[in-house]
């Protein structure tokens, strides 16, 4: 029994050693917290973007609904995931697929362009989200964070 | 609390032929059903943006060297299935609606029968102050209201020593209302709530009543179950990654009544976790304990059996767990789990070991593959082998897939 348990912990050390060199990198580029201009606030703290992206808080604090929306850019939403989030793009879907599957908080929009995502943003109350920091923006979105 | 002997003079019993067709059909019905809005959900979806719909659907397959564990794995077992299907929708700011359809098998539990995993409506007053009102799913541990959902974790098993697959339904959801919410702490981090009443509900074709027959012989003809508290705290620390879970689970007494004047009563019951889970970028470490203790009381045609009578009765069963995502389609896990059952101070204690290693493999976002080996020391909830025999030490192998939108 010792040695099948020794087997596993072995087998799973030597996978580990073998596959690691796989982990994706940070891209250089950087990301900016956008906002419809409804949103009563000015700025968020690391903490409130993670908190609100993670779906722990729904609520803007005049009560209105936090509409998410995610950039499907792969190299923005990495970037996004490792300044702010500090998880992989794994464990962020784990997080909104628990949320999917258990009913709980509305589920993101995913945008595919920046100008469609900037463009939702600016047509949706509440909406909150993030882009490439030197993408222009246009009226009815403004920056919470850079 | 209901106590769980392993008694080896019992064998699986195979499932009735025509009850057996009638699911059959049933189960072809449901998947049939499924896969349609698995085909037709993009278009729904864009039809109407504001009605959510999300499905699962797995298939697994179950084996092992020696012993039968949950279905007839000795000769290996596909009876071990899950699907749902949910649907949630904003009707107003503050109002939203949500329902998840469900059906498993595994071995003869389940057997793909529907059941309403949660309905609810939630009214959004505050981040800190949030009310649902339906059927509800029971917060235990960090993991119990997730776990009907496999491409959540990593492991095909949770913890049998927290998460045990006889009790699942049992276990599942009660009926009633919860108030639920998160407040900043500021410096000191999040701390998300949660306070839940109602009624409890465990048919009496549920795992929990066949386990009773096929480990106390007492053929269940009702569980009676009366209210129940329970209560989450989830602390997320300022250190990024690291959160603590307390939860409590205090529920009225469980009548559990036999067709043949045998009533088994538990009452004073308490049930604690506690939990601490740290995730740093591809590595997740978690620790989870399960303390309960409460009284058992057999009666015979309502007369108590004094010499049987178990006060402060208690378990206490932990696991500890080490998962690591290598790539972004490739994740390993290894947890070691121990339940203890004690069934009072002066018989042996009741254990199962388990040193569990998985794999998942996401093939793309929708469809995952997972194989598991279980390293096994005990007999808790184990039956013997199909020649009647029964091992101390056994292995069960386990493979799923799954298919989730």
């Amino acid at each position: 029994m010792k040695f099948k348990f020794c087997m596993m912990i072995a087998v799973f050390i030597i996978c580990q050693v073998m596959i690691a060199g796989g982990i994706p990198h940070a891209f250089a580029g950087d990301v900016m917290i956008i906002a419809n201009t409804s949103v009563p606030v000015d700025t968020l703290s690391p903490e409130d973007v993670k908190n609100i992206f993670l779906g722990k808080i729904v609520k803007w604090p005049n009560d209105d609904r936090i509409n998410i929306v995610l950039n499907k850019s792969a190299d923005t939403h990495k970037e996004f995931l490792r300044k702010y989030i500090k998880r992989t793009d794994s464990q962020f879907d784990s997080v909104w697929r628990q949320n999917m599957f258990t009913g709980q908080g509305r589920i993101p929009v995913r945008k595919n362009t920046d100008a469609d995502l900037v463009s939702y943003v600016a047509q949706t109350n509440g909406a909150v989200s993030y882009i490439a920091a030197d993408v222009k923006l246009p009226d009815g979105v403004k920056i919470l964070s850079e | 609390m209901i106590r769980f002997i392993s008694q080896n003079n019992h064998s699986m019993m195979p499932v009735e032929v025509a009850r057996g067709e009638k699911q059959m059909n049933r189960s072809y019905t449901i998947v049939i059903f499924v896969f349609v809005v698995m085909v037709t959900a993009g278009n729904l979806s864009a039809r109407a943006e504001d009605i959510n719909i999300h499905g699962f659907i797995s298939q697994g397959y179950l084996k092992t060297n020696q012993n039968n564990y949950l279905a007839e794995t000795d000769d290996g077992s596909f009876q071990f299935n899950e699907m749902g299907i949910n649907f949630t929708t904003y009707v107003s700011d503050r109002l939203s609606l949500g329902c998840q359809f469900y059906a498993r098998d595994l071995g003869d539990v389940g057997n793909d029968e529907i059941v309403i995993n949660w309905a609810f409506a939630e009214f959004e007053y505050k981040n800190w102050l949030r009310l649902r009102v339906g059927t509800l799913k029971i917060p235990i541990g960090l993991y119990n209201d997730l776990r009907d959902f496999d491409c959540l974790r990593t492991s095909i098993f949770l913890p049998s020593s927290l998460y045990n697959e006889w009790i699942r339904d049992a276990a599942n959801s009660i009926k009633g209302m919860e108030f639920f919410g998160t407040v900043g702490m500021g410096k000191a981090g999040l701390m998300e709530y949660q306070f839940q009443t109602g009624a409890m509900r465990i048919s009496p074709d549920s795992g929990t009543s066949l386990f009773l027959e096929k480990t106390h012989g007492i053929i269940v003809s009702d569980i009676r179950t009366g209210n129940a508290n329970n209560m989450r705290l989830v602390w997320t620390t300022p250190i990024d990654g690291l959160r603590f879970c307390v939860a409590g689970l205090h529920p009225d007494q469980l009548k559990i009544i036999g067709t043949n004047g045998l009533t088994i009563v538990n009452k004073d019951i308490y049930t604690a976790t506690f939990s601490v889970e740290y995730a740093l970028r591809n590595l997740k470490l978690t620790a989870e304990n399960w303390w309960t203790k409460g009284k058992t009381v057999p009666y015979v045609f309502g007369k108590p059996i004094e010499n049987q009578i178990i006060n402060n009765d208690h378990n206490d069963s932990f696991y500890v767990s080490l998962g690591y995502r290598f790539t972004n389609w490739f994740e390993a896990s290894f947890y070691y789990s121990n339940y203890i059952e004690f069934k009072n101070v002066h018989e042996d204690s009741n254990e199962l070991k388990d040193h569990c290693l998985s794999f998942r493999f996401d093939i793309n976002p929708f469809w995952i593959a997972k194989l598991e080996a279980h390293v096994m020391e005990g007999e808790f909830g184990v039956f013997p082998d199909n020649d009647g025999h029964t091992y101390n030490e056994w292995m069960l192998y386990a493979a799923k897939v799954s298919y989730s939108f």
